[in-house]
């Protein structure tokens, strides 16, 4: 049973439903992105004028403004969630319409077969194969300088082995025992002029 | 005021405090005309649900062969497809899927504690028995991944057939990934970077769902562009495909050579015949061949040495070696404490315990490092070796790793119109006419 | 070709297919060989579900971010064999509270998805039940880190309605307490080890339904 449909409206409904989809994914997508506006507990807005409350305590003014703040918060939250979930079954639903009656108009328009003519002149086999080859092993080769990049780039944390974690162990030990000076030296923050002996000894990768 | 009485309840709460401290606890009251009720909690789905759908995928598997090979009907398959995608897809949430339960069967083999539910191994073994029979019929109707590509495809592109070749690498490296991290227990990759299961549970994390966009929108114009070039069972299916009893084929019966199915694949999957090569390119070739299968033990021996080296960024997935190395951080002031650092020292494991774990667990890495560089060795060797030998062809036919029986060649047989019915074979007397 | 030539192509030809048959029979006799390796190792394999160890649980909050679902499948649940029924509780009110009402100032739940409803007054003190409406919770963890200051008998659970069972659980992933395990779908839920304690001393009674039904719901190991 074949419905009798002319090509050009059913291309008109798949090109309205994809506009329809495309909208609705572009308002999910700003729903999503506006979701760090209305995080509900790590709200910074609302973590400071709780610090602000705890600092002048029974400040009505202040107490308002977070009734005010918690209740849009947690309507927002809820509309934004909501939206979300009907919004993607709209999508799904959009794009299910765009895609059946794009395939049902392609199907109205059939490519016929199109066989080229024998290339008689080179052997494509052979430079399939051999650019084949230069790409697989172009794969590999960058897939390694990845891997490689990224071990070369991290320093290395932790002792490379239990040896060597024995060592620094003793002789942060060590160190514990000595005066006070080089302890005050320890705690001065990132500077790697001051880094204890222990941490210096470690190998960067 | 308002202080005051917050100071005051803060000591009446003091007794409370320090008894729960002290590790008692306040004690639940006892009410005269009200009873302390029981927690509830809602109860789980029906479990047998899963051997429902083994069963289902048997039928899906039996299906899909048949009309791939028998009744050799895209309508049909596609009707399939679209079962397939509503009922593994939509209905099961795409969770756990053949492609994932790779990483549950690699786990079960390497973790003595880890237990595999049947249905799972089931939905593991069942595709890969029926491809070793009958090629990637799943591929075809039953996979929901696979399903979502096929229909979505409307426009596609031809890759050209090297770079087909090229990126046909990537699912062996990623499956050799994928095995590695799950069989130590450390990550599920594919679980991770599943484009597809964002659409089947309409939700997910912003990355799934911008991978899963993605790759969707290229399938419309690329034809499977995740089966083709990322799906890591895929990669063992092809495998297991090449050496099919009863591959599914584009003439049933003796080709023609019309040439009218050679772009009727958007997966590239036909070959063409390939004619004889003069004897000198023979010669070159042979030549060529023995020295790839030269250079193979070193090509192995290289990337197994490299992969010794990545233990760094291999070990970061495991959260102990994180986590060592946070509070390493921490302990040269490095570094802020963060939630797990802080959990860890509530434990009360000792920070040398921990930090011997981590350095355990990287050297571990290193070896699982070298493993995972012997075998992209070997599938580069494989891939060259393969892309060196050249085996003349007389007639058309679906190249028998990558074809997913999809079925689409068979409309563009001559032959198989003839089968159908649909024209009459003329053949015979156009011979006596030119006799 | 020559005939000989020809007797070869099919010798080769022949030897291939050997060689292929070969190997799909060795495959299969691999894949027998791992089926019964990995179903008879631990006999009955059990499904099993995700759910979090109370005992573990920090409330860092990460439940409520990282689940794959809009509507985290984490919600907190009340034990109220554990709890105190207290007039000030730390997991409902902020301490840093101004007065003992339900202004949002005071309140640390925020979805205002624990309830306070009042029961009785006994010698002078007030007692409350805290009850967890749960559509509204969106398994945040503040009011279990708030009750831990105390009884701790608010805590975190995988709710099975809910959860789409991911063969790797996004928060398990992120758990910062590796909290998170897999447990026997029989019985998928955990408590604390004190409220299993008194949960199975009430389950001795026979009247009491309702404490044996939550038991043969809850993870015993």
């Amino acid at each position: 049973m074949k419905l009798q449909v002319s090509y050009p409206s059913i291309l008109a409904v798949s090109l309205v439903a994809g506009i329809f989809s495309l909208t609705v994914a572009l308002l999910l997508l700003a729903n999503f992105a506006q979701r760090g506006t209305y995080e509900l507990f790590d709200n910074p807005k609302y973590v400071e004028l709780k610090q602000q409350l705890a600092e002048n305590p029974g400040d009505e003014r202040i107490e308002e403004q977070i009734r005010d703040l918690d209740r849009q918060l947690r309507e927002s939250y809820f509309n934004h969630r909501r939206f979300m979930a009907r919004g993607v079954y709209l999508l799904i639903g959009g794009a299910l319409l765009t895609l059946v009656t794009a395939r049902w108009a392609a199907s109205l328009r059939p490519r016929t077969p199109h066989p080229t003519l024998p290339d008689e002149s080179a052997d494509p086999l052979s430079r399939e194969h051999r650019w084949g080859r230069r790409g697989a092993a172009a794969v590999v080769a960058a897939v390694a300088a990845l891997m490689c990049g990224l071990a070369l780039r991290a320093d290395r944390i932790l002792p490379r082995s239990l040896n060597e974690l024995e060592q620094v162990a003793a002789r942060t030990s060590r160190d514990q025992d000595t005066p006070p000076e080089p302890a005050a030296k320890k705690t001065q923050g990132t500077d790697p002029a001051a880094k204890t002996p222990a941490a210096a000894a470690l190998p960067t990768y | 005021m308002k202080k005051v009485a917050s100071i005051i309840l803060l000591w009446l709460l003091l007794p409370g405090l320090a008894t729960v401290v002290a590790g008692e606890l306040i004690p639940v009251p006892s009410f005269s005309n009200h009873e302390v009720p029981t927690t509830e909690v809602a109860p789980g789905e029906w479990s047998a649900w899963e051997v429902v759908h083994v069963v289902f995928l048997f039928a899906a598997l039996v299906l899909a062969t048949l009309f791939a090979l028998v009744a050799r009907s895209r309508k049909y398959l596609l009707a399939l497809c679209v079962v397939s995608l509503i009922w593994f897809g939509f209905w099961r949430g795409g969770c756990i899927c053949s492609i994932g339960a790779t990483q549950n069967v690699a786990q079960g083999l390497c973790d003595r504690g880890f237990t595999i539910p049947l249905s799972v191994l089931a939905f593991f073994l069942l595709p890969l028995v029926f491809t070793l029979f009958f090629g990637r019929t799943f591929c075809a109707a039953v996979c929901p991944l696979g399903a979502v590509q096929e229909l979505v495809a409307v426009r596609n592109v031809r890759v050209p057939r090297w770079l087909d070749h090229t990126l046909g690498v990537f699912p062996f490296i990623y499956l050799g990934a994928a095995v590695l991290f799950a069989a130590t227990g450390t990550a599920y990759l594919i679980c991770r970077y599943d484009p597809f299961v964002p659409l089947f549970r309409a939700s997910g994390n912003a990355s799934m769902v911008l991978i899963g966009v993605c790759v969707i929108v290229i399938s419309l114009f690329v034809g499977r562009p995740y089966c083709r070039y990322l799906c890591p069972y895929g990669a063992i299916l092809g495998l297991l495909s090449r050496v099919s009893k009863w591959h599914v084929r584009i003439v049933p019966g003796e080709c023609i050579n019309c040439r009218l199915c050679e772009d009727a694949c958007p997966y590239g999957a036909i070959e063409a015949p390939i004619s004889a090569e003069p004897p000198e390119q023979r010669a070159r070739g042979k030549r060529h061949l023995a020295w790839i299968l030269l250079a193979t033990p070193g090509v192995i021996a290289v990337m197994a040495w490299l992969g010794t080296t990545w233990s760094g960024p291999l070990s970061r997935l495991d959260f102990e070696v994180r986590l060592a190395e946070q509070v390493k951080l921490e302990e040269m002031q490095q570094a802020e404490a963060t939630d797990a650092s802080d959990a860890f020292r509530n434990e009360g494991r000792s920070p040398s315990d921990l930090y011997a774990e981590g350095i355990k667990r990287q050297q571990q890495y290193a070896r699982l490092g070298g493993w995972l560089g012997v075998w992209i060795g070997v599938v580069l060797s494989a891939k060259l070796v393969q892309l060196s030998v050249r085996r003349g062809r007389s007639d058309y036919r679906p190249n028998q790793s990558n074809c997913v029986a999809c079925g689409r060649c068979f409309r563009s047989c001559p032959v198989e119109l003839v089968r159908l019915g649909l024209i009459e074979d003329v053949s015979e007397k156009v011979e006596e006419a030119r006799a | 070709m020559t005939p000989d030539d020809k007797s070869v192509d099919r010798k080769s030809a022949d030897r291939r297919r050997f060689l292929v048959d070969a190997a799909r029979v060795s495959g299969l006799a691999a894949f027998s060989g791992a089926i019964g390796f990995l179903a008879g190792r631990k006999g009955h394999a059990a499904e099993s579900r995700w759910q979090i160890d109370p005992d573990k649980c920090i409330g860092c909050g990460n439940c409520a971010t990282y689940c794959v679902l809009d509507e985290s499948a984490v919600k907190a649940v009340q034990c109220f064999d554990m709890c105190g029924y207290c007039d000030i509780c730390t997991g409902y009110f902020d301490t840093n509270y101004q007065e003992i009402n339900t202004a949002a100032e005071n309140l640390l739940c925020p979805t205002d998805s624990l309830v306070r409803t009042f029961v009785e007054e006994k010698a002078g003190q007030r007692f409350y039940e805290y009850t967890i409406d749960l559509p509204l919770c969106i398994g945040c963890g503040v009011c279990v880190k708030g009750c831990a200051l105390m009884n701790g008998s608010l805590y975190l659970q995988v709710m099975h309605d809910r959860c789409v069972d991911c063969n790797e659980c996004a928060i398990a992933v992120a758990c910062p307490s590796r909290a998170f395990g897999r447990i026997p779908a029989e019985t998928p839920y955990r408590m604390k080890k004190q409220a299993l304690a008194v949960v199975r001393q009430k389950a001795a009674d026979p009247e009491n339904a309702k404490a044996r039904e939550l038991l043969s719901q809850v993870y015993q190991s």
